[in-house]
């Protein structure tokens, strides 16, 4: 298959738009190559959450209008949006509960795009897609919105819209078949030395490969959510 | 500031947090519950006829692959075989030991030193510690009064079986929980933000 373009970095990173633990996780991994002056390659991993989170709708008023979530999965579902959350608080993020699971392939094949066009572009739309997405602004699976934040990112819109509708869906859902069968199931999902990571609190092993690994004579440190953004 | 963790024998990530816990700082009114029930995996096995059938065996493939991967350097970081971490720990005897020592209000350090014992006897030295009687062993080892611990064992036992889905309907889901001014963390990756909590939220916060 046709890869997208690679930064020549050694550290992967896998995300998804609709997912708040990948929100949260963006600035401490993007504090990542300033302190170790790299660039992350950024990849889409849209995950099916209905297959083990079970699915829900809500009104504008909050209410549950429409469910087939287990209570199990309710209990889960309430305590990630509230553990995202209240790390979001801290930072000043606004972090608003989804009203329905959004199918995020097209913002998707929108990171693909921004990422044919250079580092600054597919952050700043990754940026714009989170900040307003968490706040309920931006409808993902609207061809013109995920379009129009492409272009306040400052990407080239010509021919994006065949991309999207041709071969940027053929990369997204071949790309999506991969990493599953890779071993790559949720977001965020670090990638580095031949080591698969799922979760920022994997992020002080990723600063210890990103410092030489074994290399570096120290072991391999502990799961923590520790980083101090500047 | 008052803390209260909620530690489950049943799970290597308990034994792992213990370290984080004695680094807590040493004023900070820490309070200990038995985890007798956890969550677990919230998926479900796929139902006959579902579209989602394929999708959902490849990421449990690919859940299953990263766990054992995680799995072997929880092992290394606690210095055992991967062969000695599979062995299962019934949850309930040291649990009944572990509320022994909180109803007698024995010290934080006390408490940390018995759960590792639990954990060394069972993992690094493969000795049973399903008994009564060995339970009360490792109180001693730790340094605990354990007068009456023999009459206390079955309604220690029968109380935290009984009470065990309560915690998890309170939104205790596993092990370990901390619960502080309100807010309820799972996992030993929150250490930071929890010591920044008690330290008096000094300073930007790590997250």
């Amino acid at each position: 298959m046709e890869e997208p373009p690679s930064y020549h970095t050694q550290l992967r990173v896998y995300i998804d738009y609709k997912s708040p633990y990948a929100y949260i996780a963006k600035d401490p991994t993007y504090q990542l190559e300033s302190e170790f002056g790299i660039e992350i390659d950024w990849y889409p991993l849209t995950l099916n959450i209905g297959s083990f989170l079970g699915t829900a709708k809500k009104n504008d008023a909050g209410k549950v209008v429409e469910s087939n979530r287990s209570p199990q999965q309710w209990l889960w579902v309430k305590y990630a949006y509230k553990d995202a959350r209240r790390y979001a608080e801290l930072r000043g993020l606004t972090l608003k509960g989804t009203q329905k699971i959004w199918d995020t392939s097209l913002a998707h094949i929108g990171l693909l795009w921004a990422k044919q066009q250079g580092h600054d572009r597919l952050k700043r739309y990754t940026d714009i897609v989170y900040e307003r997405f968490w706040k309920r602004e931006l409808d993902l699976e609207d061809p013109t919105v995920v379009a129009a934040a492409l272009k306040q990112a400052g990407a080239d819109l010509t021919g994006f819209e065949a991309y999207h509708q041709g071969a940027g869906r053929r990369l997204h859902d071949q790309l999506q078949d991969e990493l599953l069968n890779k071993g790559y199931y949720g977001v965020p999902t670090y990638v580095i030395d031949g080591a698969a990571y799922f979760g920022r609190e994997h992020l002080p092993r990723v600063r210890w490969h990103l410092r030489g690994g074994t290399a570096t004579g120290e072991p391999l440190p502990d799961i923590a959510y520790d980083t101090i953004l500047s | 500031m008052k803390l209260t963790v909620y530690l489950g024998f049943d799970s290597l990530a308990t034994w792992l947090s213990l370290e984080g816990l004695r680094q807590l700082p040493p004023d900070c009114d820490l309070h200990f519950e038995p985890l007798l029930s956890s969550l677990g995996n919230v998926a479900g096995k796929p139902k006959q006829g579902d579209p989602l059938a394929s999708y959902k065996a490849k990421r449990a493939k690919a859940r299953r692959a990263f766990w054992k991967a995680e799995y072997h350097r929880i092992c290394d970081r606690l210095g055992i075989i991967p062969e000695a971490g599979e062995r299962q720990l019934a949850p309930l005897p040291p649990a009944v030991g572990l509320k022994w020592l909180t109803n007698q209000a024995e010290p934080a350090s006390r408490i940390l030193d018995y759960a590792e014992g639990v954990f060394t006897t069972h993992y690094r030295h493969s000795e049973d510690i399903t008994t009564p009687e060995a339970v009360e062993q490792l109180l001693n080892k730790a340094g605990a009064t354990t007068k009456g611990f023999n009459q206390a064992y079955d309604p220690l036992a029968t109380e935290l079986q009984t009470t065990k889905d309560d915690l998890l309907q309170s939104g205790i889901l596993s092990s370990p929980a901390f619960a502080i001014e309100g807010e309820i963390f799972h996992g030993r990756q929150h250490f930071p933000l929890i010591n920044w909590m008690l330290k008096g939220r000094k300073g930007p916060p790590p997250v």
